[in-house]
């Protein structure tokens, strides 16, 4: 097949769509009154809403342990473990907001918005690799932290290598998702990069 | 303008314009759960801004620019899957018979474009569509000598699938 029988196809298939049923004017009215731009918008204030839900999550569930009596090397490694984390996550979650923030599809190119997905995915996966590689050492945080206020004995032992080992295998089958984005990902920045340079 | 107005004025342009919209959510998606929730996206967004348009450009520039912009950040991947739309049967159906192997020369021209990046495959769709290439230019955001180059080497990346497959 050439590309002459390629347009002639595509032709065809344009008169074939002059036989499209008469719209559903009833059905549109009802589509319009939705919220717009639905799923850009729940990505881009999933990540605002992230920005201030990870510390504030934090805060609730570890404010038991901010006693005096509780502070020593251990309870202050634990706290820069985990603030490191919360730090990171943060800047992430301001920096895919933020290259959703600007997108206009009305005036934006095609090129452009390509651009503005593009940076997106690629934090987005990046937010997804650093909270998959550094999930042991926030883990270790939140041990640490408590250190002083647990009382270790076989019971909680389970509990935690529990929780470890399940948060573990939610991440690893997460890796199957993560891959095929990287993948899309590379694709994207390949594309794009000829439409760029 | 009032807003009954409005949305007249706006559902006779989308009744006039209904084929591109059709053909783009069926372009960047490979099933009808999916088309159906792109279609309504792209409806959703026209009516958005629909407000702004003053027919500062054509009709159909703004309705390509608006649909394949939102087939480009229509990032399905990246929501959960778990809350799928409610199917709706919002994209008209054909009325006339079905043409089997018609179907599946059209299968087939789909599936070539199909392999094409995003941008790629807005540009040929554009370009089959017969749209003048200053308009693929505006839409795009690339200048006419640009898309010259560019539909050539498109035509070759889809001369090199159409002949291997």
């Amino acid at each position: 097949m050439e590309i002459e029988d390629l347009k002639a196809i595509w032709q065809k298939y344009d008169s074939k769509l002059d036989h499209l049923e008469k719209i559903n004017k009833k059905l549109i009215m009802e589509t319009l009154s939705k919220k717009p731009q639905k799923k850009l918008n729940r990505l881009k204030y999933r990540s605002f809403y992230s920005l201030f839900l990870v510390p504030l999550v934090l805060i609730v569930a570890l404010q038991e342990n901010f006693r005096i009596e509780y502070i020593d090397l251990k309870f202050v490694i634990g706290c820069l473990l985990i603030l490191t984390f919360v730090s990171v996550m943060c800047y992430l979650n301001f920096k895919c907001f933020m290259a959703l923030k600007g997108a206009d599809l009305s005036n934006d190119s095609i090129i452009e918005s390509s651009r503005k997905v593009t940076d997106f995915k690629r934090l987005f996966v990046k937010k997804r690799k650093f909270s998959l590689m550094y999930f042991p050492l926030f883990f270790a945080g939140v041990i640490l932290i408590g250190w002083n206020r647990f009382h270790f004995d076989l019971n909680l032992i389970l509990i935690w290598i529990g929780v470890f080992v399940v948060s573990l295998v939610i991440g690893f089958n997460q890796l199957k998702t993560y891959k095929s984005r990287i993948e899309q990902l590379e694709k994207d920045i390949f594309e794009l990069n000829e439409y760029v340079k | 303008m009032d807003y009954d107005k409005l949305q007249t004025d706006f559902i006779e342009i989308i009744e006039d314009n209904i084929k591109l919209i059709y053909k783009v959510s069926h372009m960047y998606c490979d099933n009808t759960i999916d088309t159906e929730d792109l279609f309504q996206d792209i409806l959703s967004n026209l009516w958005v801004s629909y407000p702004n348009f003053q027919n500062k450009s054509k009709v159909s520039t703004w309705i390509y620019r608006v649909s394949l912009n939102t087939a480009i950040t229509w990032l399905r991947d990246y929501t959960k899957q778990s809350k799928r739309i409610e199917y709706t049967n919002l994209i008209p159906n054909l009325t006339n018979e079905t043409d089997h192997a018609m179907d599946e020369l059209y299968d087939q021209l789909y599936s070539a474009i199909d392999n094409l990046g995003k941008v790629d495959k807005a540009i040929i769709m554009l370009f089959l569509d017969d749209t003048p290439y200053d308009e693929i230019a505006e839409i795009i955001g690339l200048t006419k000598t640009n898309v010259a180059t560019k539909i050539s080497r498109i035509k070759l990346k889809l001369k090199d699938y159409l002949s291997n497959n």
